[in-house]
C-alpha cells in the first residue's frame, strides 16, 4: 500500500508540475486578450468609449475609427452572454479612468436566451482540467474579451494567427459572391437557399418569447453601474439584414422596443436603432445578423458616430410589417431542442402561439 | 455523480482512504460501501434512492423465500412475483409511456382514439442495470445455482456497488457477492491495473468519445447543411464515440473496483476487431448478453429445439435487446437489424459447413478452425465493422423517419453549406492513434497490459518502467489538453 501511495504521489506531482509548466508556456503566447489587455493598459487614459455587446455588435463596430483611434475599445464578445457581458462592463469601467461613455447593445435575442451564465448549458464554463488548453481561455480572463482565441494548432500558422488576433482589422475574405457577401464563415452562420426561400441559420431563430429574468437582471446591473459611475449609456440596437424579418417573430421586437423604452425612462439612456435603418445596405452583411468587419463594420461605425455626435436618440422605428406569412418552425429542430428543450423543457414555447 | 466530474476526483481518495483503513473489520467495510454507493446515487437525486432500496429489500427477502420453501409451485410463484415487481417498476418508468403512446396512435387511427394519459416519468439512472442484476440473483437462486445469502449488508453492497450501479457491468450474484463476504486484500498490481483501467478508460471518454460528439452533433443538428460524406463521417464517429463512451465508463468501473479489491466482470473486448458478427456479440457489451443468454435465449430452448426455433429465440433475445437500450423503435429495429445479422450469419455457416451436416460436433470444428490472415483477415474484420456501424445508424436515430432521412441524406450529392467544426481534423487523428492502441492491445486483457509474460499468445511487451511511466503521463496529460467538451455518458439514458 505505501508503494502505491507513493507512486501515486510521485505521478501526480509530475502531472502537476507539467500542467504548471505548460500554463506558463501558454501564457507567454500572444493571443487576442492578451493584445487587447496590453491595448487597454497602454491606452487607459485615453479610452472614453467602450462597445459591450454580442456578436452582432462586435462584427459592426471598428474602433479605430472612432475618434482619434485610440478613444474606443470593442468590448463585445461572440455568444450570447448576459452575464459575460455585465462582467466585462464592470471590469472594463473599474480600470478606465477615463470613460466617458458606454455603447450597449440590445441585440434579437440577447434578452431571451438561457445561455446566461451558470444557468447556461455550460458554454463558458470552465472546468479546471481544461484551463491548460491553449484554445479555450480560463472564465477569469474572460472576463475582458471575445473567447474566440486560436486554437492550439493554429498558432503555427502565424497567418491566420493574425487575422484573428485584430478582428476589426482582418483581411478582405477570401471567397465572397458577386455582391461582396463573404461565403464562409468561421462558424456555422451563412445564409442559404433552401426552396427558393432564404433559410436563416436555424441558431437565430428563438422560439421563445419571453424575457429570461436572469438575462434582464444582468442588464439592469450594468445600467445601474454605469449610471452611478457618471456613463453615459447609449443603447444600440444594431443593424440587421433585411430577410431577417422574414422570420424574427414580430412580438419579440416589440418586447426588445419596450425593454429599450423602458432604459431610456428609467437609466436616462439613449437609444439608438439600426435595425432598418435605410443608409445600411444588405451588402455590408456577411450573414443575416452580421456585418462584414472589413466594410460594414467601417460604414456602421461612421454612421453611429455621426447619429452620435448628432444629438438626440434616433427614433424607434415602428414595429416591422413582416412581408406575409413566415414559415413554421419545423417540428424536428434538432439545435433548438438541444438548447432549449434538453436543458430547458418549461421555456420551450409553442412556434404559433405567439404570432 | 459521474466519474469525470470534480466531485468524484474528490469522492474516489476518500473512499479508498477510508475504505482501506476498515480493512480489518468486514462488516464496516461493507456498511461504508452501502453509505458511499447510496451517496454516490443519490447526487443526482435521492428520491430515486428509494427505488434501488425498494429493489434490494424484494430480492433478499425473496432470496430468502425461495430458499425456505421446497414447494415447486410456491417457488415458481415467489420466483415470479419478484420478476414481476421488479420489470414492473422497469415497464412503468421506461416503457409506460412508450406503450401507451403507440396504443393511443393506433386505436386514434382506427378510429377510437383512447387519449390514455403517459405519464412522462423521468427515468432513473441505471434502473435497466440494476433491475437486470437484482433479477439474475432470484433466478440463480430459484435454481439453485447459488445459495441465497444471509447477510444482508453484504448483499446490499453487492446490489448498490457504486462503480457499476449506473450503466453496469450487469454482475451475477455468483461472481460479485461472494467477494463481500470475504475479507479483501490490497495487492499493488491490482491497485497499479485499476489506475490504469480508470487512466484508459478517461481517454475514451474525454478525449475520443467527447470530441467525437461535437463532430456527430454538428452534422445532426444541420444535416440539411452536410452531404453525404459528412453523414458518413457521422455515423462513423457515432461508432467510435458508442464505444469510447461506454467501454470507457466499464474500464473506469473495473478500475474502481480494482483499487477496492473488487473484481468486476469485462464487458468489452476489443469488439471491432471481431472477425465475425456473432464474435461481436461475445466481445460487445459482454454481460448484458450473456445475462440475455442464459435468463432469456437457454430459457426459450436455445439451440435445442431446431435450426428454426434457434434462429427465433436469436431474433427475440436480439429484440429484447434493443428494447432494453430504449422505448423507442429505433432501438428494437436495431435489436432485430443485429439478429438478423447473426441469423444470416448461421444461414452461411450452415452452408459453409453444410445443410445436412450442421451438428454441434461440427460447428464446434468449423469455429475452431484457424483464423484468417492477410487481405481474407482484413476484409473479415472491415465487414463486421461496417455492419455494426450500419446498425448504429438506426440506433442513433430517434425515430425511423429520422432514420430513413439520415440514409437518404448519407447519398446525396449537395455541396456542403457549412464547414465542418474546425476540431474534425485533429479528432479524427486522435482517433487513428485510439485505434492503433487498441490493435496494439487487443490481445491483452486490457490496453496498458505491460505484463511482461506474454498472455494470451500475445508476445509480450519489453518496456522499461520509465517507459510504461511515460506512455502513462502521455495518456494524462491528454485527458487534461485534448478533451472535448463534456457530455453526460450515453448509457445513462439506459
Amino acid at each position: 500500500m505505501l508503494r502505491f501511495l507513493r507512486n501515486i504521489l510521485f505521478f501526480a506531482a509530475a502531472m502537476l508540475l507539467s500542467l504548471w509548466l505548460l500554463e506558463l508556456y501558454a501564457r507567454r503566447q500572444e493571443d487576442p486578450i492578451k493584445i487587447k489587455q496590453e491595448y487597454i493598459d497602454r491606452h487607459a487614459d485615453s479610452i472614453t468609449t467602450i462597445f459591450i455587446g454580442e456578436s452582432q455588435m462586435y462584427w459592426a463596430i471598428d474602433p479605430a475609427l472612432w475618434g482619434n483611434g485610440h478613444e474606443a475599445v470593442n468590448l463585445c464578445h461572440n455568444g450570447l452572454d448576459a452575464r459575460m457581458q455585465c462582467l466585462i462592463l464592470l471590469n472594463a469601467v473599474n480600470r478606465l479612468p477615463s470613460l466617458q461613455r458606454v455603447f450597449i447593445g440590445l441585440d434579437y435575442c440577447v434578452l431571451f436566451d438561457p445561455l446566461t451564465g451558470e444557468n447556461g448549458p455550460g458554454r463558458y464554463t470552465m472546468s479546471p482540467m481544461r484551463y491548460f488548453r491553449f484554445d479555450t481561455i480560463p472564465d477569469f480572463v474572460r472576463e475582458y474579451f471575445n473567447p474566440s482565441s486560436p486554437r492550439w494548432y493554429e498558432i503555427a500558422n502565424r497567418e491566420q494567427f493574425d487575422s484573428k488576433v485584430v478582428p476589426w482589422r482582418r483581411p478582405d475574405l477570401a471567397e465572397c459572391d458577386s455582391a461582396g457577401h463573404a461565403q464562409i464563415y468561421p462558424r456555422s452562420k451563412l445564409r442559404h437557399k433552401v426552396g427558393g426561400i432564404i433559410k436563416p441559420d436555424p441558431y437565430i431563430f428563438a422560439y421563445i418569447f419571453d424575457y429570461l429574468d436572469l438575462n434582464l437582471k444582468f442588464f439592469h446591473s450594468m445600467l445601474h453601474h454605469c449610471k452611478e459611475h457618471n456613463l453615459e449609456i447609449i443603447i444600440v440596437i444594431p443593424p440587421l439584414f433585411e430577410e431577417f424579418f422574414y422570420y424574427y417573430p414580430r412580438i419579440k421586437m416589440e418586447k426588445i422596443y419596450e425593454m429599450a423604452d423602458s432604459f431610456h425612462q428609467e437609466y436616462g439612456a439613449r437609444v439608438m436603432d439600426y435595425c432598418k435603418d435605410p443608409r445600411i445596405s444588405s451588402d455590408l452583411f456577411i450573414d443575416v445578423i452580421h456585418m462584414a468587419s472589413d466594410t460594414g463594420s467601417r460604414v456602421f461605425t461612421r454612421i453611429l458616430q455621426e447619429d452620435y455626435l448628432g444629438g438626440d436618440s434616433l427614433p424607434l422605428n415602428p414595429p416591422v410589417t413582416l412581408p406575409g406569412n413566415y414559415p413554421v418552425p419545423p417540428p424536428d429542430y434538432t439545435y433548438l431542442k438541444y438548447i432549449y428543450t434538453k436543458n430547458y423543457p418549461d421555456l420551450l414555447v409553442g412556434s404559433n402561439n405567439n404570432h | 455523480m459521474e466519474f469525470t466530474s470534480l466531485e468524484f476526483l474528490i469522492f474516489l481518495p476518500t473512499v479508498f482512504a477510508i475504505y482501506w483503513l476498515l480493512n480489518r473489520r468486514l462488516i464496516l467495510q461493507n456498511l461504508f460501501v452501502i453509505l458511499c454507493s447510496y451517496f454516490f446515487y443519490a447526487w443526482a437525486d435521492w428520491y430515486y434512492l428509494l427505488i434501488v432500496l425498494g429493489y434490494t429489500a424484494v430480492s433478499y427477502l425473496s432470496g430468502l423465500l425461495l430458499e425456505r420453501t421446497t414447494s415447486t409451485s410456491w417457488r415458481k410463484v415467489i420466483l415470479w412475483s419478484a420478476v414481476a415487481v421488479n420489470l414492473s417498476v422497469l415497464g412503468l418508468y421506461k416503457y409506460f409511456g412508450f406503450f401507451i403512446s403507440h396504443f393511443n396512435r393506433i386505436f386514434a387511427a382506427i378510429g377510437f382514439p383512447l387519449d390514455w394519459p403517459t405519464l412522462n416519468l423521468v427515468l432513473p439512472i441505471g434502473i435497466s442495470f440494476f433491475t437486470f442484476q437484482a433479477l439474475s440473483y432470484t433466478i440463480d437462486v430459484y435454481r439453485r445455482d447459488i445459495p441465497a445469502t444471509h447477510s444482508p449488508i453484504s448483499f446490499f453492497a453487492f446490489l448498490s456497488f457504486f462503480p457499476q450501479i449506473l450503466a453496469g457491468p450487469i454482475e451475477r450474484a455468483a461472481v460479485l457477492l461472494p467477494q463481500f463476504q470475504r475479507t479483501r486484500t490490497f495487492s499493488y498490481g491490482q491497485g497499479v491495473e485499476g489506475m490504469k483501467r480508470i487512466l484508459w478508460g478517461l481517454v475514451k471518454k474525454m478525449v475520443i468519445a467527447n470530441n467525437c460528439s461535437v463532430i456527430v452533433n454538428e452534422i445532426i443538428s444541420y444535416s440539411d447543411a452536410y452531404n453525404g460524406w459528412c453523414h458518413m463521417l457521422a455515423i462513423l464517429l457515432f461508432t467510435i464515440q458508442i464505444y469510447s463512451d461506454f467501454s470507457g465508463y466499464s474500464d473506469i468501473a473495473v478500475g474502481c473496483g480494482k483499487l477496492l479489491g473488487i473484481n468486476l466482470s469485462e464487458n468489452f473486448r476489443f469488439p471491432y476487431f471481431s472477425h465475425n458478427i456473432r464474435e461481436f456479440w461475445t466481445r460487445w457489451h459482454i454481460t448484458l448478453y450473456t445475462w440475455l443468454r442464459d435468463y432469456v435465449y437457454f430459457p426459450l430452448g436455445g439451440s435445442r429445439r431446431g435450426f428454426r426455433r434457434t434462429l427465433i429465440n436469436i431474433l427475440i433475445v436480439f429484440a429484447l435487446s434493443g428494447l432494453w437500450h430504449g422505448a423507442a423503435l429505433t432501438k428494437i429495429g436495431w435489436g432485430i437489424y443485429s439478429g438478423i445479422c447473426i441469423v444470416v450469419a448461421i444461414f452461411l455457416e450452415r452452408i459453409s459447413i453444410g445443410w445436412d451436416s450442421y451438428t454441434k460436433e461440427n460447428r464446434k470444428a468449423y469455429r475452431m478452425q484457424p483464423r484468417h490472415t492477410g487481405l481474407h483477415l482484413l476484409g473479415s474484420v472491415l465487414l463486421t465493422f461496417f455492419l455494426v456501424m450500419a446498425g448504429w445508424i438506426i440506433f442513433m436515430n430517434p425515430s425511423l423517419s429520422t432514420t430513413a432521412e439520415f440514409i437518404g441524406n448519407i447519398f446525396s450529392t449537395r455541396p456542403n453549406l457549412y464547414e465542418l467544426p474546425s476540431q474534425t481534423v485533429p479528432t479524427l487523428c486522435y482517433v487513428a492513434v485510439f485505434m492503433l492502441i487498441e490493435y496494439l492491445f487487443r490481445n491483452r486483457r486490457y490496453v496498458l497490459d505491460f505484463t511482461p509474460a506474454a498472455n494470451e499468445g500475445a508476445p509480450a511487451i519489453a518496456l522499461h518502467n520509465w517507459q510504461k511511466w511515460l506512455i502513462c503521463w502521455a495518456l494524462a496529460l491528454s485527458v487534461f489538453l485534448l478533451a472535448g467538451p463534456g457530455n453526460t455518458f450515453i448509457y445513462f439514458r439506459f
